[in-house]
Parts: structure tokens; C-alpha cells; sequence
């Protein structure tokens, strides 16, 4: 890659200025970003700015954006309060040396279609500390064509456990998905989110609405929903898949994360 | 712009172009133990680790560097020839070409896993591809290795 500019910010308000004034494109890990972009006029790097963390603040866990996909991978508190399900979704995702470098931020703000962690992170009902703007949905954040000028701050979920479950299916181990779904059972109810379609992430909110308030729904119900899920979203075709097949497998997977989630 | 590194236990200075990956920096330098396969992130060839963590250096951005501990597997010349040892009594090493990138990561899995099983070792090396081996005589390698690590 070629910067003609970089900017190395020591404050969030330092980066802030570089994206809204000179249209600086914020560097996360980058991996990504280096094969999208040979050459950028101004790039911003946030990497000094204190933001890889993952720590409990009060009814959440707060996870700072810089922190990398491995960090959540292998973090103790998050271990603690969703077993392997951070490791089970995020070691799909190319190697470890790979995962050493992507970050969480940088996954959310790409909003990319064949994102895991935004799957993931929409199921469990993530919420985003933007700046300047303040809290944000991620599932409004996922939703919204453009959003002007900001920066992602840090993450949040629940703190307390939520039965989760994440379902992919890929050509190969670490491939992108051919299709993704996550499920979690939270307070007010179900949460499926089903990515790779292969747009980006989306709740299937008559399927969720579908399975009722129970953690432990009934094969009828789930039946029911995984079917809403394949209906009421949409699918398309690329170089992995095409349409039919993902409409196809989508109940499936749907399926086996709610079944798996609220064994 | 120039950055301070310490490489292979030696500090460096090391002038770059903003953007530039650090993998193309280092085989500028003379470290052209490090090898660049696919260049897009996805093969592991270009392993080297930073503080210790194994990355990939044609995706790490140079400018990181700055201040950082990174290693090459000629930084680890005496493990890396102890494992290599293994490769070689099982067939696994072939070409060779991927070998710097998939030892270094084999290196940094036995500092960070104690007790690996096959699963283990399967993912945490999926980001290292060898287009020669099938990856069964370097299982068998690695397996061999560690059992000789821990007598």
C-alpha cells in the first residue's frame, strides 16, 4: 500500500479531525483494507489510541475497538461468561497470525458481508460507543447506508451469560462463509442473526418473534422459525454459492444455532 | 519515515514509505529469510513474530514496528533447526518455501499452547499452507517434536 499522508493519532479527537476534515480512511488491522486499496491519499492510525481492552463495566462487557479478533479468541472473561463460542466462530477466520492483526473495530465499521464477527456480535445484541455521536444499535449501525464521518470507540454485550450458538458453513476451514448464523437467548427473547447471504448481516426478526420468550422452545417452533428465516430475508448469489443454495441451507443452520444454544 | 526496531535481538533503523508492509521492509534489509507467498494474507509464509506473537508481515504495517521486538526464524536458528530435524525424518519439508513461516508458527504454538492435541495443533496452524506435503508427515513432525520437548 502507499499513503501519500499518515496521520499517527494520539487522540480520538486528532482522528476524528483527519476523517472529517481530510477524508482520512481509518486504519484497524488493515488486513483487509491493504488488499481493497493499493493507494490512500490520507490514511489515520488508531492503534496508539488505548483501545484494545476487553473489561466488564457494570451489565456489560466493553471491548475496546483495537482490540484483535485473537485477543477475543483467547480472553478469559469472555471465556468465562460465553464458553467457546468466541473461539468456535473466530477460528474459522483465516490463521492465527491473521487474527493477531484484525480487529474488532475494523470488522464492524467495514460492514462487510462476509463478516463472522458481525454476526455474531448482532446476536448478541452488541452495542457501539461511537464518536462523536455517542451510543449506537449495532443492528441500526449494520442497517444505515452511510453514516458520515466517526470512529467506533469500543463494543459492548452482555456481561452477564448468554446462550449463544454460531453455525457456518464453508468450502474449506478457513474459507469465507458460505453462509453464517448466530442465535442468543437474552432477556426479551431470541436473536438470530444470519450473515454471508451474501450481503451483510441481518436479524431474522419473524423468525426471533416466531420462537416465542422461551429459552428452551419446542421442535415445532423452531422448525417454524428456521423456515421464517429463509423467507423473509434475502439472498444472492457469488463466486461460492448462489442464491437457491444459501435459501436452501439458511433453515438449516438456523436450526442448529437455536437448537444448540438452548441445550 | 524511519522507525526503531529491535530484529532478531539486534536494534535497527529502518526507513520505510508509509504503508509499505513489513515484510517488504525486511527482505529490503537483507532478511530475506522471510518469504512472500500469496501476499494477500492468506498463506503464512511470511510469518514473523512480533513481541513474540506470530503475524503475518505482508499485512502488518511497518510503521507498527516502531519500538517492537521482531523475530525471523533465523532469530530462532537453534529451535528452528532442532524442529526442522523432525520435519526432515518424517518427509514433511519438500520445497521448503513455506517452512520459515510454518516453523516460526509451530515455535510460537508450543510457547503458547502447553499441551496441544491434534485439534489443537490443526488450528492453530490453518493459516500456514504447504502446497507440497498434505500436512500429514508435518503432523507427524510436530507431534514427534513436542513429545522430545517434553521428555
Amino acid at each position: 500500500m502507499e499513503f501519500h499522508q499518515l496521520v499517527l493519532a494520539q487522540t480520538i479527537e486528532e482522528a476524528y479531525e483527519a476523517v472529517k476534515d481530510r477524508g482520512a480512511t481509518i486504519l484497524g488491522g488493515a488486513t483487509w483494507l491493504r488488499i481493497t486499496a493499493k493507494h490512500l491519499d490520507y490514511a489515520v492510525d488508531i492503534s496508539d489510541l488505548g483501545l484494545s481492552y476487553i473489561r466488564e463495566t457494570g451489565d456489560r462487557i466493553e471491548i475496546g475497538a483495537t482490540t484483535t479478533l485473537r485477543s477475543l479468541e483467547t480472553d478469559s472473561l469472555l471465556a468465562s461468561r460465553y464458553g467457546g463460542l468466541f473461539a468456535r466462530t473466530l477460528g474459522h477466520i483465516v490463521g492465527v497470525q491473521l487474527r493477531n492483526l484484525s480487529t474488532l473495530g475494523g470488522s464492524l465499521a467495514g460492514r462487510y458481508g462476509f463478516s463472522d464477527v458481525a454476526t455474531l456480535f448482532l446476536a448478541l445484541g452488541a452495542q457501539l460507543d461511537i464518536y462523536p455521536s455517542g451510543l449506537m444499535n449495532l443492528e441500526d449501525y449494520m442497517a444505515a447506508a452511510d453514516h458520515g464521518p466517526h470512529l467506533i470507540r469500543s463494543v459492548s454485550i452482555p456481561a452477564h451469560p448468554v446462550p449463544a450458538a454460531f453455525q457456518t458453513i464453508r468450502i474449506t476451514h478457513s474459507d469465507f462463509p458460505i453462509l453464517n448464523v448466530a442465535a442468543a437467548y437474552t432477556n426479551r427473547g431470541w436473536r438470530i442473526a444470519v450473515g454471508a447471504r451474501p450481503g451483510r448481516a441481518q436479524l431474522a426478526k419473524s423468525a426471533m418473534q416466531a420462537l416465542g420468550t422461551e429459552a428452551k422452545p419446542g421442535a415445532d417452533l423452531i422448525a417454524r422459525a428456521a423456515q421464517l428465516s429463509a423467507e423473509e430475508l434475502g439472498f444472492g448469489k457469488d463466486i461460492r454459492a448462489d442464491e437457491e443454495y444459501r435459501k436452501t441451507v439458511c433453515p438449516v443452520l438456523v436450526r442448529r444455532a437455536v437448537e444448540e444454544a438452548s441445550r | 519515515m524511519k522507525i526503531t526496531c529491535t530484529i532478531n535481538k539486534e536494534q535497527k533503523v529502518l526507513e520505510l514509505q508509509a504503508g509499505e508492509m513489513l515484510a517488504e521492509v525486511l527482505r529490503r534489509y537483507g532478511y530475506t529469510e522471510v518469504k512472500v507467498g500469496c501476499d494477500t494474507g492468506s498463506c503464512g509464509l511470511c510469518t514473523v513474530l512480533v513481541d513474540g506473537k506470530p503475524v503475518l508481515s505482508c499485512s502488518y504495517l511497518a510503521h507498527r514496528a516502531e519500538g517492537r521486538t521482531i523475530t525471523t526464524i533465523k532469530g530462532k536458528e537453534k529451535e528452528a533447526a532442532e524442529f526442522a530435524a523432525f520435519l526432515t525424518a518424517e518427509g514433511a519439508d519438500q520445497c521448503g518455501f513455506c517452512s520459515p513461516g510454518f516453523a516460526l508458527t509451530v515455535l510460537a504454538m508450543k510457547e503458547e499452547l502447553a499441551h496441544p492435541n491434534e485439534a489443537d495443533i490443526r488450528h492453530y496452524l490453518a493459516g500456514n499452507l504447504c502446497r507440497c506435503t498434505g500436512y500429514e508427515g508435518q503432523m507427524r513432525a510436530i507431534h514427534k517434536y513436542l513429545e522430545a520437548r517434553h521428555e
